[in-house]
């Protein structure tokens, strides 16, 4: 399942990628998204407000909402939404691959500090909010609404693994099973946040256990954590059926046959932060797997359970 | 795959049934003027030629060389998607190149160089600078806009005393296409970082410039106008890629570590 790693800077033959089950961009594209995620279901996960919405009808957790701006004229009453939280996450309800995201970890005296320890105003904040308003951070520039809510703090068992930020976890649900995980821990170089693009690191997980096979950073494999120095295999994630269970039960409220699902592990249990209709691809690499391969595999069981269903 | 090979049956049948009628030595007699007088665009530069050769002709020549730009669009299209989808290289948008590209067809090469380097300069000093000033998205895009109109007039008020004349008809596309890719830019640092975002940029330009070079093409613009039933080829060149699942080039180098060069048996 696992090819031995290869180094050096010469590009794979085609054939030996498709023999390692790996997908790529054209193929997701063609085959997966079109066989099986529907366009007019898009609008479900592409705007977290309704996938938010989805999730509190289907009883999924999710991060505490505070609130939720649609207008210019609610931006001076967050003020006080925001003082009484205190530690906050602001973020665009269409926003993409983590724009414009906030995360505040504490504000005083109006003053903001976010979980990278930069200060911010509440003339800032106010900007920032009516730039969201306006669109700058939505797919296509259109108008958009803000998000509120819980910033769920790192998890113990993370202690160590990132820095400034809270790791995600990122599923990839394939009709309806969970077929691969990643493990996203900020670093300094991403600024806190777990965007893979800005340095983040990614940890292959081993879709069973939730042990972490390995880690990669910008496309290539990396043995310790760039800032702490702490060792990337052999991580193991808490409540991992949870979150397994978690990540199938949205894709079947969905309906989205292919399907990431993002989630962060909060003191309570997994809390769903957000879904992805076209996952990326860099998943494959952390785990040292191909994405077909695990597709396969599902085909097959699914089938064995058919069969043994009609047998019965 | 079926679908492509229809639309190249249909082209070839178009293609013969008109060289059968027309004879191979003047193919565009029946339709559309000789190809000699048609990629004449670019002697739009020097309009005192033209009127020199008859004022008869001026009409035909301009719908002509609409036509041709028309008739060569498809093919910037196919060539930027073979970029992205063939090759991999990532841009801003799917059609900002061919967009920038086509903005940037009816311009010569100094004013065009001119708005080019204007924007890109003013454009991202500027812009730079009003990241400050906190404004909202269009009076920012605006602004940085009036910064270049305001360089390129000084520019070319100054090329103009020396004798040089453009058409600034034809710069404002460019220069509106360049703004928008200047702030697209900008907001992408700020998400994806600075390496991925000159990437983008790097992407789009590069492609935008291969593009040009295509669609500026004299003799493709002439096969263009002359055959346009060659359009039905390009159309089934784009069903070809629009169907093509197998791994960009970039993709190659990207997931090499993956790549299992032995049967999965013969592993240890």
């Amino acid at each position: 399942m696992s090819a031995p790693a290869r180094n050096g800077w010469l590009p794979a033959w085609p054939g030996h990628l498709r023999r390692a089950g790996v997908l790529g961009m054209n193929a997701r594209n063609t085959q997966l998204l079109v066989a099986l995620n529907p366009r007019r279901l898009y609008d479900l996960v592409n705007d977290k407000i309704q996938t938010k919405e989805l999730c509190l009808r289907e009883a999924i957790p999710t991060p505490r909402t505070y609130a939720i701006l649609d207008h210019p004229a609610q931006v001076p009453a967050a003020a006080e939404i925001m003082r009484q939280a205190g530690q906050f996450v602001v973020k665009p309800s269409r926003g993409s691959g983590g724009r414009g995201v906030l995360v505040i970890a504490g504000s005083e005296e109006g003053d903001f500090r976010t979980s990278s320890g930069v200060a911010m105003s509440w003339d800032e904040m106010r900007y920032h909010l009516l730039m969201t308003l306006a669109g700058a951070f939505s797919i296509g520039g259109r108008a958009d609404r803000v998000i509120i809510e819980q910033r769920v703090s790192r998890h113990a068992a993370f202690e160590g693994l990132a820095v400034n930020g809270t790791p995600d976890v990122r599923l990839i649900v394939y009709r309806g099973s969970a077929i691969m995980g990643m493990l996203r821990l900020p670093t300094l170089a991403s600024g806190g946040r777990a965007n893979l693009h800005q340095g983040a690191l990614g940890l292959g997980l081993d879709i069973a256990t939730g042990v972490s096979t390995g880690g990669f950073c910008r496309d290539r494999s990396v043995e310790v954590h760039p800032d702490t120095g702490a060792a990337l295999t052999g991580v193991a994630v808490p409540r991992w059926k949870e979150m397994l269970a978690v990540s199938e039960k949205l894709s079947a409220a969905v309906g989205l046959g292919y399907l990431g699902v993002d989630i962060v592990l909060g003191e309570e249990g997994p809390l769903v932060l957000e879904a992805n209709g076209r996952p990326g691809l860099s998943i494959q690499i952390a785990n040292r797997c191909g994405l077909m391969t695990r597709i396969a595999e599902a085909e097959n069981r699914m089938t064995n359970d058919e069969t043994r269903m009609i047998n019965q | 795959m079926i679908v492509a090979a229809i639309l190249v049956l249909a082209g070839a049948a178009c293609l013969a049934v008109r060289l059968h009628h027309c004879g191979a030595g003047r193919p565009s007699a029946c339709r559309v003027p000789p190809p000699n007088s048609v990629w004449g665009c670019e002697t739009l530069e020097h309009p005192q030629d033209k009127l020199g050769g008859g004022t008869s002709e001026l009409p035909a020549a301009t719908s002509n060389c609409a036509v041709a730009w028309l008739l060569i669009l498809p093919l910037g299209a196919l060539v930027t998607s073979i970029i992205r989808n063939v090759v991999g290289v990532q841009t801003y948008g799917t059609l900002t190149p061919s967009l920038l590209a086509i903005s940037f067809l009816q311009a010569d090469w100094l004013s065009g160089g001119l708005v080019f380097g204007l924007v890109m300069g003013l454009g991202l000093g500027g812009r730079a600078l009003l990241g400050r000033l906190k404004l909202l998205m269009g009076p920012r895009l605006g602004l940085v806009l009036t910064f270049v109109v305001l360089g390129l007039a000084g520019a070319l008020n100054l090329a103009g005393r020396r004798g040089y004349h453009t058409d600034p008809a034809a710069l404002i596309l460019p220069l509106v296409v360049l703004t928008m890719i200047v702030e697209r830019f900008y907001i992408s640092i700020e998400e994806n970082g600075l390496g991925l975002s000159l990437r983008l940029l790097a992407g789009t330009l590069g492609v935008g410039a291969l593009c040009l070079a295509l669609l500026r093409w004299r003799w493709l613009g002439q096969l263009a106008v002359s055959y346009p039933e060659a359009q039905l080829f390009v159309a089934a060149a784009l069903v070809c890629v629009g169907r093509y699942s197998g791994y960009r080039l970039t993709e190659l180098w990207r997931f090499r570590e993956l790549a299992a060069p032995k049967q999965l048996g013969e592993d240890r």
